[in-house]
């Protein structure tokens, strides 16, 4: 009974979202009191707990909206400055080739985007350009929608990794090798399903060589920044290499000749400022020690006393996620924005009121998904305050026992469809799929590893996501079609995850 | 009954209205809400989880 009571806020949200088509914000508050009422009523929290619960809960969700208001803002500046536009219709002139444009820009590209964006904004974006490269919409939808699943977990400058480490209080350093190798392993057969989207079994055999070259390019290149430390520039500089190995790849595939107008190259030059600046910035936070020094001065740090619900479920006293707010990955991000909105404004690139489209478009865009956040968050520390979490988690252990690790991916997964994000699914479900781990002696790293990257993988088909693919390709109404396209790809892809879960597992002992 | 649902449709066409100040709310009863627990003031916590919780049906009415 108290196991089906601690499961009932998740299943109400999966129920809600997946059943009744409810948003992630609403979903979430529906979530929050039932979770509120379930710990008072059945698990005896206190308001005491309570009221300390929700003030962990408030520095997770700072933690994390920080980055996501950031990236949003970044991508804002500079596609406000018309930059995403001018790399978009700059990568059609390196081929003509149907597959390596659907490799290129339906995967190393949209990677990119997911690397600096996130938030639907590959799908949106490249959906339009496919369809006008003469690819069906639903094919132009379900290419870039597979393409960024395996930059989601370290894209958004690493908003969803972020997640990760402030649900489960691991660092980087435990969490990014394993995370990094899952994603990056299955990125390359990412890139054979999106060239199989484009053209069949022909073209995965055609360019075979081209795919295996790019993904392992892009797969190493995430894999050794996300394990370097600087974590929240991995898909960047991951997709950064592969648009870099795709230049001269696509000489050797150029197809037949076409006519793409002029090349800018001037404007593409400019337009790449801004993630040039992006990446100065961060590089200059980390690895200059009086500068980190210096922006690490002002910390919010809290402690809490220890917490006991009335059936003497104890948590112990200890200090709360630390934020260093202006040596924060959010705020170095708002440097970012600030310089790159400089360059653009001195390169003549924005029109009359573009700091208010700028404000504006963030505010819109940030604010659902931020109340989603800090409800979702609370639910998730209220169920992890009262026992309900460490009840679940036994309950699973019990139940699962040695398939446990195969299972994880799938529980991230079903995370991602039913929030629509990696970042909501490892904050309901990260702490539990510890906790699970532990009670039965496995590898947490490789059971985290495997609930973010099947959480990565899976969020391409999340509903809210579809839906903005479907309607900047010219095919609402149709998300079906699409759904029905991605569902086999990615239970290839989770499927896949399980089976590193279970390598790993075993190479750990 | 007819007058609730003609609110409702109301504050639906301000969703992203509420979510501003269902936000606002949310943030402002959790930030003080450690102020009263280190206070120990049970009054101040209850009224505050409760505001906090008022944010949450706010979002929960709107679509």
């Amino acid at each position: 009974m108290s196991f089906f009571l601690a499961l009932l806020p998740i299943l109400v949200i999966l129920f809600l979202m997946v059943g009744l088509r409810w948003g992630a914000a609403r979903a979430g508050a529906a979530g929050y009191l039932l979770a509120l009422g379930i710990a008072s009523a059945f698990f005896g929290a206190g308001v005491r707990l309570l009221a300390y619960a929700l003030v962990k809960a408030l520095l997770l969700s700072v933690d994390v909206l920080l980055i996501i208001w950031a990236a949003f803002l970044l991508y804002q500046v500079v596609d406000e400055a018309g930059a995403i536009r001018t790399i978009g219709q700059a990568l059609p002139h390196l081929t003509n080739d149907p597959g390596m444009q659907a490799l290129i820009i339906g995967w190393v590209f949209a990677s990119f985007l997911q690397g600096v964006g996130g938030f639907g904004v590959p799908v949106a974006v490249i959906a339009p350009v496919l369809v006008g490269l003469g690819f069906s919409p639903t094919v132009a939808v379900v290419i870039p929608s597979l393409g960024h699943g395996w930059a989601v977990t370290f894209g958004s400058l690493g908003s969803s990794f972020q997640a990760l480490m402030a649900a489960t209080g691991l660092t980087d350093k435990v969490l990014a090798p394993y995370s990094a190798l899952f994603l990056g392993a299955s990125g390359l057969v990412v890139g054979w399903m999106v060239a199989h989207a484009a053209g069949g079994w022909g073209t995965v055999r055609r360019l075979f060589w081209p795919v295996l070259l790019l993904g392992v390019a892009m797969g190493l290149g995430q894999y050794l920044v996300a394990v370097s430390g600087v974590w929240n520039l991995a898909a960047f500089v991951g997709s950064l290499v592969g648009l870099g190995v795709a230049f001269p790849l696509a000489r050797r595939y150029k197809g037949p000749e076409k006519d793409n107008g002029d090349l800018n190259l001037k404007a593409l030059m400019l337009a790449l400022c801004g993630y040039a600046v992006l990446m100065l910035v961060i590089l200059a936070v980390q690895f200059i020690p009086s500068l980190n020094r210096f922006l690490g001065q002002v910390v919010i740090n809290l402690n809490f006393p220890e917490l006991r619900t009335a059936l003497g479920f104890v948590t112990a006293a200890g200090a709360g996620r630390k934020l260093a707010i202006f040596r924060h990955t959010g705020t170095v991000l708002f440097y970012a924005s600030f310089f790159a909105y400089w360059i653009y404004r001195k390169a003549g690139l924005y029109q009359a009121g573009a700091v208010k489209r700028i404000v504006n478009g963030t505010l819109r865009r940030v604010m659902s998904s931020s109340v989603s956040i800090v409800s979702m968050v609370s639910m998730a520390v209220i169920m992890e305050h009262a026992g309900m979490t460490d009840r679940l988690a036994r309950g699973m252990a019990e139940g699962m026992n040695g398939l446990f690790p195969l299972v994880a991916p799938w529980i991230g997964a079903l995370g991602a469809f039913m929030t629509g994000s990696n970042t909501n699914s490892n904050v309901v479900f990260g702490a539990l799929q510890q906790h699970t781990a532990e009670i039965l002696g496995f590898s947490v790293r490789v059971v985290l590893a495997a609930q973010t990257a099947g959480a990565a993988l899976a969020s391409v088909m999340a509903p809210t996501k579809v839906v903005v693919g479907a309607s900047t390709a010219g095919m609402a109404g149709r998300e079906g079609e699409v759904m029905r396209k991605l569902l086999l790809y990615t239970g290839i892809l989770v499927a896949l995850i399980s089976l590193f879960a279970g390598v790993g597992i075993w190479l750990e002992g | 009954m007819s007058r609730m649902s003609e609110w409702l449709k109301r504050l639906r066409q301000h969703t992203f209205t509420i979510h501003v100040w269902a936000f606002a709310l949310m943030i402002f009863s959790a930030a003080l809400l450690y102020r009263a627990a280190q206070q120990d003031s049970q009054a101040g916590e209850w009224a505050l989880l409760i505001l906090f919780t008022l944010a949450n049906v706010l979002v929960l009415l709107v679509k």
